[in-house]
C-alpha cells in the first residue's frame, strides 16, 4: 500500500510539472564572420598568438583557426617582432614581451575586416604567504592557505589565484600541469562556486584598492606525499581580468533560460578575443 | 484533435450566443396562486430567463391569483400587472424594469433652480460589501456618476423628483424614486444577479462606458476570475489580467504582467491602496492575491488619472472585501496543491465586520509524504533530503462604521514563499564518526498593513486618510554544522553560516478627497508621503570552531533611505453633454543622497459620445518612477533587486498617447485602442554584470536606456448573461535601446509579441453547472541565441576549452508561436448548510508543446516546454 501511495504521489507531481523536449526549427540570423585574436602576455613567456575566426552555430566543418594570416606585432618604439605560423592558428616568436613597452598587434585576412589591439606588460603582484594548514576530513585532504596581497592604488587590477602541481609525469613522453579545485568564502571573490571556474579564483581590487588584502582559500584533494604543490598569484590588467570574468560568467550562464547570454569582453578592435597582460608570482607550498 | 477543430466550436458558441433570440419570446405556462406580485415577478423572471428590476414597495402588497397559459413574457407580465399602476419597460434584450404608470416629470421651477445633493453608499445585499464603480444614473437624463473605491457616490441635481437607477454588472438593477427636496443620503443595496441565476441588465441608458473619459481601462469581475480555467485550479487575478489586450504574459505559467511594452516593475500593484513589491509566488507561477478575499480589480494601462502615479506602465488596483456586516459566511476549498479558507461576518451587526482569508500550498507535504512512504535512503543509509517548498497568504480586514459619515478600515496582508532543504549526513568508521547538518534555502514575502478612515464632510465632499506600511524581503541562507568525533581525541566542530537579505520597507500616509460641486464637475485631489528604506544587499557570515564560540560576524549592511512626496488634482468635467474631460496634474519629488528630483506629470483624458452607443476617446499621460528593478532573468530570483533612484541613476519617465473608440453591439461592447509610448532612463545590468554580495555599489553595474512601444488593441467583451467573456487581440511592437548594447541600435524587447489573441468564455448552463474555456495565441517571444562560436583564450591555465559563443544582436531570434487551450467545469449543489462546488480543470488541453527556452545540442535546436498537460481538481464549500 505504501508503495502504491508513493508511486501515485510521484505520478501526480510528474503530471503536474511535466516538461518535455523536442527539436525545433528556428531561423537563426547569419552574421559576417569575425577574426579572433587570443594572447595572454607575460614577460615570463615568449610570444604566442592565436588567430582564429568565428563560425556559424552548427557549422562543424569550418576550422576555427586561421593559418597564413597577415599578422604584425610591434612595440611602441617601432620594433617589429617577427612571428612564425606553427599551425592551428598559432603564431610564435622566441622573443619575450618586455616591461615598459606597449605592444600592438594587427591582423588582416582576406574576406575579414582587419583587427588590432594593444597592451602593456605588468609588474608581478606583491604577495606573501601568511600560513598553510593541511586538514584531513572524511578521508580527503584540504589545505587552507592564507596569502597577503599588496595592491597598487594606481591601477584597477584583477588577481587570479591558482594551485598546481608542476610537471607531473603521466607517461614517459608527456608532462602536464595539474590544477586543483579551489574554494573560497571571501566576499571579494568574483567567481567561486562553479565547476567551470573553481580552478581559478578571480578577485577585483574594488574593495581593497591601494591596501593590503588577506585572502584565505582552500585547495582540495592534493596527494601531498607524491607531488609538489605551488600557488600561483597573477596580477591581471583590467582587460585581461574583465575578459576572464565575463568568460567565467559566460560559461556558468551557458544555455540558462533565466538570464541573458553574457557577451565575453574583448579589447580587439573589430574582432573578438583578448590581447592583454598578466604577470605571475609563484609560491611553493609543499 | 487538430487546433482548428477545437477553436471553431468555441468561436461558434460565442457568436451564436451573441445573435441568439431572446428567450422572452418563448411561450410558457405557470400557475400563480395567491402569491405576492413580487414573488410572481420573480417566478416569471426565472421561467423566461430574463432580468426584471422593480421596486418592491410597489409590489409587495399586491396579491396575484391567476394562471398563465402559453404566453410570451410580455403577455404574462401584462396579465399580472393588469389592475395595477405599474407598467413594463424593456431596457435590454433580456432585461425589463417595472415602473409606476403615472410618472411625474421632475418638477423644475425655472426661477428657483435650487440644487441638492444625493449621496450614499452602494452595497451588496446580504453582506453590505461595497460595490466599487457601480453606476448611478438619472433615468431619462444624461446625468449620473459611479461609486468611488469605497462605494460612495454623490450626485448634485436640481430639486425635483427623479427615478434613479443603480446598476452594477452581475447584479440586479434597482430603480428608486427620489424626491430631492434637500440634500439626501440614500444608501442603496443591490442584489446579486445569481439569485435569479439569470442575466443582468445592460441598459443603453446606463451604458456610461461611452460617457466616461476612460482609456486603457479594464474592470475585472471577481466572479469571472473565479470561473475562468487556470493553472492548477488556482483562481488568479494576474493571470486573468494577462488575457486582456495590451497585457502580455511572461514565461509559461508565470504571473508576470507586461503592459504595453513595459516591464513588471513598471506596474503599480495596489492591495487596498498599498503597493505590493513582489506579486509572485513560486517563482512567478502564482500571484499573491487570494481571489476569495478580493472585492474588485481595476487595471489602468493607458489613461491614468492624476491620482495614480509612481510607475510607468500600469496600475492594478485590487480592493479587498470588507467582511459581511449582516451574517457569518465562509468558504473552504481543497485543491490538489493548496487549500484555502475564507471567513467573514459581523463583530457587531451593521457596525463592525471582519474578514479572514488564508491559503497554503502543500507541495512540500506531498513530497515529504512520498519520501517517507518510499523510505528513500542514500548510499550511506542517510534519509533522503526533506525539501520545504510552499507558499502561504493571510488576508485580514476589520471594518467599523462609527456613523453614516465615518468608517474605519484596518487591513493586513502577509504572504511568503519558502524554498529550502535540510540534509543530515552521518558517517562512522572505526576511527571516527562524522555528523553534518546543512540548511539551504531562500524565502521571500510581502507584509502590508493599512489603516484608513473615511469621512463624509458633506454630501459633496468625501475624504479618506490612509496610513500604510509595506515591507518586502528576499532572504537567502546557507548554514552548515559539522561535528567529527574521533574515538580517542577531542571532538572537532565547525559551523558556517551565510545570510543574505534584500528588501524594501515603506511607511506612507495619504490623504484623498472627492469633491463634487455640481453635476458637471467631479474633483479629486490629495497628497501622499512615503518614507522608503531600500536594502538592496545585506549579508552576514558567521564562522565558528566551537559551539559556544562568540565570533565577530563579517557583516555588510547597506541601506539607503529616501523620501517621496506627491500631490495631485484632477477634474472630471462635463464640457458639453457629449464631451467629457478628465484633466489632472500630479507633482512629485524624491529626496535621496542629498539631492531632490522633481517631476510634474500632466494627464488629459477626453471622451466624446458620438451616438448613444458609441464614443471616441483620447488620452495623453506622463508618468514618473523613482524606483528601479534590477532583474537578471525572467523568474523571481535572488538577483532581482528593488533599488532607488540615486545620484547616478535617474528616475524613469514615460509619455503615452492613446486613441480609442467604444461601440455597444447589443449585449457586447467593442473597444479599439491605439497607443504610442516612450520610456526613458530605464535600467539594465551591463553586459556580463550580475549581482554580487561584495559589490560596493550596484550603480556601477547598470546602464540607462530607452524603450518604445506602440500597438493596436481590440476587445469584444460580454459581461452579462449566461455567456460571459471576451475576445482580445493586440498588434504591438516593443523595443529597447541602450548605447552599451547591440552597438547602440534598438532591439526587440524580450516580450515583444507581434500578435496576441485571447478568447475566454464562461457559460452557465444552469445554476448547477457551468463551463469555462480559454484559448490564447501569441507570437513567440524574442530570445537571444548565440549564432556563432569561436575559440576562447584559456592558455594561461594550459587547458583546452570548449567553444565560446557570440551573438550578433540581443533578442535575435523568435521562439515558436505560443498557443494553449484551458478548460474548466464547475458543478454546484445546494446543501443543507450552504453550497458545494466541484471544479475540474485542464491546462493546455490539447497538449501543445510551448517552448519555454531553446538550446543548441548536437547540431540542432532543442526546445524545452513546461506544463504539457495539467489537470486540476478542487472541492469548495460555501456556507
Amino acid at each position: 500500500m505504501k508503495q502504491i501511495l508513493s508511486h501515485l504521489t510521484y505520478i501526480f507531481l510528474g503530471a503536474t510539472l511535466l516538461s518535455c523536449e523536442k527539436n525545433v526549427t528556428i531561423d537563426i540570423p547569419s552574421s559576417s564572420p569575425k577574426l579572433v585574436v587570443n594572447c595572454g602576455i607575460t614577460t615570463d613567456s615568449s610570444w604566442s598568438i592565436f588567430v582564429g575566426r568565428t563560425v556559424p552555430l552548427f557549422d562543424e566543418h569550418t576550422p576555427k583557426y586561421i593559418n597564413g594570416a597577415n599578422i604584425s606585432l610591434s612595440a611602441d618604439d617601432g620594433t617589429l617582432i617577427p612571428l612564425a605560423n606553427t599551425g592551428n592558428g598559432i603564431y610564435t616568436s622566441a622573443q619575450k614581451p618586455l616591461l615598459g613597452k606597449e605592444y600592438r598587434v594587427e591582423v588582416n585576412v582576406e574576406g575579414f575586416s582587419g583587427v588590432s589591439a594593444t597592451c602593456r606588460p605588468l609588474t608581478p603582484p606583491q604577495v606573501e604567504l601568511v600560513s598553510k594548514t593541511i586538514k584531513f576530513e572524511n578521508g580527503y585532504s584540504s589545505t587552507s592557505v592564507e596569502v597577503r596581497l599588496t595592491d597598487s592604488k594606481d591601477s584597477e587590477d584583477f588577481y587570479i589565484i591558482e594551485a598546481r602541481s608542476p610537471e607531473s609525469l603521466i607517461d614517459l613522453n608527456t608532462t602536464y600541469i595539474a590544477y586543483y579545485n579551489l574554494g573560497c568564502d571571501d566576499l571579494a571573490c568574483e567567481n567561486v562556486g562553479t565547476d567551470e571556474t573553481s580552478k581559478q579564483l578571480l578577485f577585483r581590487d574594488r574593495i581593497f584598492s591601494g591596501s593590503k588584502k588577506i585572502i584565505v582559500f582552500t585547495i582540495e584533494g592534493v596527494d601531498y606525499q607524491n607531488t609538489e604543490v605551488e600557488c600561483v598569484i597573477k596580477r591581471c590588467s583590467y582587460d585581461f581580468g574583465e575578459y576572464k570574468r565575463t568568460l567565467f560568467l559566460h560559461q556558468s550562464n551557458l544555455d540558462s533560460p533565466f538570464s541573458q547570454p553574457v557577451k565575453i569582453y574583448t579589447n580587439v578592435n573589430n574582432g573578438l578575443g583578448i590581447f592583454a597582460s598578466y604577470q605571475s608570482t609563484v609560491i611553493p607550498l609543499y | 484533435m487538430s487546433r482548428s477543430s477545437l477553436i471553431k466550436p468555441l468561436l461558434t458558441l460565442l457568436l451564436v450566443h451573441f445573435i441568439a433570440v431572446a428567450p422572452a419570446q418563448d411561450r410558457q405556462s405557470i400557475r400563480l396562486k395567491n402569491v405576492s406580485l413580487s414573488d410572481a415577478i420573480t417566478k416569471i423572471a426565472k421561467l423566461y430567463h430574463v432580468q426584471i428590476a422593480f421596486n418592491t414597495s410597489l409590489t409587495n402588497n399586491i396579491k396575484v391569483n391567476t394562471a398563465i397559459n402559453d404566453k410570451t413574457l410580455e403577455e404574462a407580465l401584462s396579465t399580472i400587472l393588469k389592475d395595477t399602476n405599474i407598467q413594463l419597460e424593456r431596457v435590454d434584450k433580456n432585461a425589463y424594469i417595472l415602473v409606476e404608470k403615472v410618472k411625474p416629470k421632475p418638477k423644475i421651477i425655472p426661477d428657483k433652480k435650487k440644487k441638492y445633493t444625493l449621496s450614499g453608499y452602494v452595497t451588496q445585499h446580504g453582506s453590505s460589501e461595497k460595490l466599487i464603480a457601480a453606476s448611478v444614473a438619472v433615468m431619462g437624463k444624461p446625468q449620473g456618476c459611479i461609486t468611488n473605491e469605497f462605494g460612495f457616490y454623490s450626485l448634485t441635481l436640481d430639486d425635483g423628483e427623479y427615478d434613479i437607477m443603480y446598476t452594477y454588472v452581475g447584479y440586479q438593477p434597482l430603480v428608486l424614486r427620489i424626491n430631492l427636496a434637500g440634500n439626501t443620503v440614500q444608501n442603496t443595496i443591490l442584489k446579486s444577479g445569481h439569485q435569479l441565476q439569470e442575466v443582468v441588465v445592460r441598459s443603453s441608458k446606463d451604458n456610461d462606458i461611452h460617457i466616461r473619459p476612460q482609456v486603457g481601462f479594464n474592470s475585472l469581475s471577481m466572479d469571472y476570475v473565479k470561473s475562468a480555467p487556470v493553472l492548477l485550479g488556482e483562481a488568479d487575478i494576474l493571470k486573468t489580467i494577462q488575457l486582456l489586450p495590451g497585457v502580455k504574459a511572461g514565461n509559461e505559467g508565470s504571473a508576470g504582467v507586461y503592459v504595453r511594452g513595459g516591464s513588471p516593475d513598471q506596474n503599480l500593484i495596489l492591495l487596498d491602496g498599498v503597493p505590493i513589491y513582489n506579486a509572485s509566488h513560486m517563482l512567478g507561477f502564482f500571484s499573491v492575491f487570494n481571489a476569495d478575499a478580493i472585492n474588485s480589480t481595476q487595471l489602468y494601462k493607458g489613461g491614468f488619472p492624476a491620482r495614480y502615479g509612481e510607475r510607468l506602465s500600469s496600475v492594478i488596483d485590487v480592493r479587498m472585501k470588507e467582511g459581511n456586516m449582516e451574517k457569518y459566511e465562509g468558504e473552504i476549498a481543497v485543491g490538489l496543491i493548496s487549500s484555502k479558507i475564507n471567513v467573514s461576518g459581523p463583530i457587531f451587526k451593521d457596525k463592525t465586520s471582519f474578514i479572514l482569508s488564508a491559503r497554503r500550498t502543500y507541495t512540500d507535504l506531498l513530497i515529504k509524504g512520498a519520501i517517507l512512504l518510499s523510505d528513500a535512503k542514500d548510499d550511506n543509509g542517510n534519509s533522503a533530503e526533506m525539501p520545504d517548498i510552499y507558499f502561504y497568504d493571510i488576508n485580514a480586514k476589520v471594518n467599523h462604521k462609527f456613523s453614516d459619515k465615518d468608517r474605519l478600515y484596518l487591513s493586513f496582508y502577509r504572504g511568503g514563499d519558502v524554498l529550502g532543504v535540510t540534509t543530515n549526513e552521518a558517517f562512522t568508521n572505526n576511527s571516527y564518526s562524522d555528523n553534518a547538518r546543512t540548511d539551504i534555502g531562500i524565502s521571500w514575502g510581502n507584509s502590508i498593513a493599512a489603516l484608513r478612515w473615511n469621512h463624509i464632510f458633506s454630501p459633496k465632499l468625501f475624504g479618506n486618510l490612509t496610513a500604510t506600511s509595506s515591507k518586502y524581503a528576499f532572504k537567502v541562507f546557507f548554514e552548515r554544522e559539522t561535528t567529527t568525533t574521533p574515538t580517542q581525541d577531542k571532538v572537532s566542530y565547525g559551523f558556517q553560516s551565510l545570510r543574505f537579505k534584500s528588501g524594501i520597507d515603506d511607511f506612507s500616509t495619504k490623504l484623498d478627497f472627492d469633491y463634487i460641486p455640481s453635476t458637471i464637475h467631479t474633483i479629486k485631489f490629495g497628497g501622499a508621503y512615503t518614507f522608503h528604506t531600500f536594502t538592496p544587499n545585506a549579508s552576514e557570515i558567521v564562522l565558528k570552531e566551537k559551539p559556544d564560540q562568540t565570533t565577530e560576524n563579517e557583516a555588510t549592511y547597506r541601506s539607503k533611505e529616501a523620501h517621496e512626496a506627491a500631490a495631485y488634482i484632477e477634474d472630471l468635467y462635463e464640457i458639453a453633454p457629449k464631451l467629457k474631460m478628465n484633466a489632472g496634474l500630479r507633482a512629485s519629488l524624491f529626496y535621496v543622497d542629498g539631492i531632490t528630483y522633481k517631476s510634474v506629470e500632466p494627464r488629459l483624458l477626453l471622451s466624446y459620445q458620438t451616438t448613444e452607443t458609441s464614443s471616441l476617446k483620447f488620452a495623453y499621460v506622463e508618468m514618473n518612477q523613482y524606483l528601479h528593478f534590477l532583474s537578471s532573468g525572467s523568474l523571481a530570483l535572488p538577483s532581482d533587486l528593488w533599488v532607488p533612484t540615486t545620484k547616478k541613476v535617474e528616475p524613469q519617465r514615460s509619455r503615452q498617447v492613446s486613441l480609442g473608440m467604444t461601440k455597444s453591439l447589443g449585449p457586447t461592447v467593442l473597444s479599439l485602442e491605439a497607443y504610442y509610448k516612450t520610456m526613458n532612463k530605464i535600467i539594465e545590468y551591463k553586459d556580463g554584470a550580475s549581482f554580487n554580495i561584495s559589490d560596493t555599489t550596484w550603480e556601477e553595474k547598470v546602464v540607462m536606456g530607452k524603450g518604445e512601444s506602440y500597438g493596436l488593441e481590440a476587445l469584444l467583451e460580454k459581461k452579462s448573461g449566461r455567456l460571459t467573456g471576451w475576445i482580445g487581440y493586440t498588434l504591438s511592437w516593443a523595443y529597447r535601446k541602450f548605447n552599451e548594447f547591440n552597438n547602440g541600435q534598438k532591439y526587440p524587447f524580450t516580450y515583444d509579441r507581434r500578435h496576441d489573441i485571447s478568447i475566454t468564455a464562461c457559460y452557465k448552463f444552469s445554476p448547477r453547472f457551468d463551463i469555462g474555456a480559454t484559448w490564447v495565441y501569441s507570437t513567440g517571444r524574442a530570445f537571444t541565441l548565440a549564432n556563432e562560436v569561436y575559440t576562447p583564450y584559456t592558455s594561461d591555465i594550459r587547458q583546452s576549452s570548449d567553444n565560446a559563443s557570440n551573438f550578433s544582436n540581443r533578442n535575435n531570434i523568435r521562439l515558436p508561436n505560443y498557443h494553449r487551450l484551458d478548460l474548466g467545469v464547475n458543478f454546484h449543489k445546494k446543501k443543507k448548510w450552504g453550497e458545494r462546488t466541484w471544479s475540474l480543470g485542464l491546462y493546455n488541453a490539447y497538449l501543445n508543446h510551448n517552448t519555454f527556452f531553446v538550446y543548441p545540442s548536437e547540431g540542432k535546436l532543442r526546445s524545452v516546454g513546461l506544463f504539457m498537460f495539467v489537470p486540476s481538481l478542487t472541492y469548495s464549500y460555501k456556507f
